[in-house]
């Protein structure tokens, strides 16, 4: 969503084409979806609670957004996973890696160190 | 002869498919080709006074539609090409005066006279759109190089793409401005092209002329006139018949000639 905007911060202001094509982006995603950007929000928060059921991820670094490739839109969802080194461990027992969606701050780093590997899934 | 049918839409108004329908009719009749062009925008005809026929005409589409008279009757001769023709669109009724299936009917009566038959769309996406898509082979899409314009193409795009049939869509991008396009002030062709992702077919540089002509009700196609917006119109027209005629560049921030020219200049210089 920032990616322009960022990658320009710093360096120089947009040109208003820049931004117009940005707009434009965004607006097309909720055009072509019929899907506000509370919905998507919704859809991001009720997809990491699934996912947190089977698999520890690094909540914070979750994105959900919509691409255009051609004129396709894809769902694309970026979830890094977080390496945790004793959970291999604690396997046997079945319990999820935490059953309270914990406060966003508290999740990533006091003893994991989160090594990212993204795992991407794309659905049209 | 079996005639290719092509609409010109966009969506969005004021962007230029009135004046793109006259100018291409124009040039496709000056490469030899006969053709026919039919406003499909009841209640709100322009087609005949951007064309400069508006005082030759004595039927229109809805009087062929209801039986009034013969379609041949309703088709006014361009007299300044060799096989140029408009059916105006009724001025004084409104779009449901006619529906889809009427306008299959009247092109299929005309797809063995001509070779090409150009609709030219009204704005919006309701009936009078559906009217003029209802007919085509192939659609155009005229957009400007601006948000909203943009927006509603890709909106337009979308009907189109949800067509049962499949029906080729291009693109024509008009009124660009190289100066702001270099500025960074006005989407670039290929900004364009990234968001709508539809094959291009043209672009038309912003040209005073093009006022001028209509103020005459004289295509500038019509004599061979010099000028950007002339001159991208004609290869338009030279495309559609199957010549490949490159695009040529407009004001794009990276890869144009001159601007590498420059560059290099400036470097040098430095």
């Amino acid at each position: 969503m920032t990616s322009l905007f960022d990658r320009f911060k710093g360096r120089r202001e947009p040109t208003s084409a820049e931004i117009a094509k940005e707009r434009l982006k965004l607006v097309l995603v909720s055009d072509r979806s019929d899907l506000s950007p509370e919905k998507l929000q919704e859809l991001q928060t009720e997809l990491i609670q699934v996912i947190k059921r089977y698999i520890h991820i690094d909540e914070m670094e979750v994105q959900i957004k919509f691409e255009q490739r051609d004129r396709k839109n894809y769902l694309v969802a970026d979830i890094p996973l977080q390496r945790d080194r004793s959970y291999a461990l604690a396997t046997d027992d079945d319990t999820p890696p935490s059953e309270t969606p914990p406060a966003p701050s508290q999740t990533p780093v006091t003893e994991e160190q989160p090594e990212d590997e993204t795992m991407g899934i794309d659905a049209e | 002869m079996g005639a290719r049918v092509i609409t010109i839409t966009s969506g969005k108004g004021g962007v230029g498919k009135t004046t793109a329908t006259a100018n291409l009719a124009v040039a496709l009749a000056n490469l030899g080709k006969k053709v026919v062009c039919i406003d499909a925008d009841i209640g709100l005809r322009n087609l005949d006074i951007v064309m400069g026929l508006e005082n030759r005409i004595v039927y229109d589409l809805v009087d062929v539609v209801e039986g009034r008279c013969k379609l041949r009757q309703a088709l006014v001769k361009d007299k300044r090409v060799p096989d140029l023709y408009l059916l105006p669109a009724a001025q004084t009724r409104d779009k449901t005066a006619i529906s889809p299936q009427d306008m299959v009917m009247l092109t299929s009566q005309l797809r063995n006279e001509c070779d090409f038959i150009l609709i030219d769309s009204p704005a919006g996406i309701e009936w009078g759109f559906r009217n003029a898509l209802a007919p085509a082979d192939e659609v155009i899409i005229i957009t400007n190089p601006e948000a909203s314009a943009v927006r509603d193409a890709d909106r337009i795009i979308g009907l189109v793409e949800a067509e049962p049939r499949k029906v080729p869509i291009s693109l024509v991008i008009n009124r660009a401005k190289a100066d702001m396009i270099r500025k960074g002030d006005m989407l670039s062709v290929n900004d364009v092209l990234d968001i709508l992702s539809t094959p291009l077919l043209g672009v038309i540089p912003e040209d005073e002329q093009i006022i001028v002509s209509s103020n005459k009700g004289s295509p500038l196609t019509l004599d061979n006139q010099k000028g950007p917006a002339a001159e991208a119109f004609r290869d338009i027209a030279r495309r559609i018949t199957g010549a490949k005629v490159p695009i040529a560049e407009l004001g794009e921030k990276r890869g144009g000639f001159l601007r590498r020219l420059g560059r290099l200049f400036r470097r040098s210089g430095a």
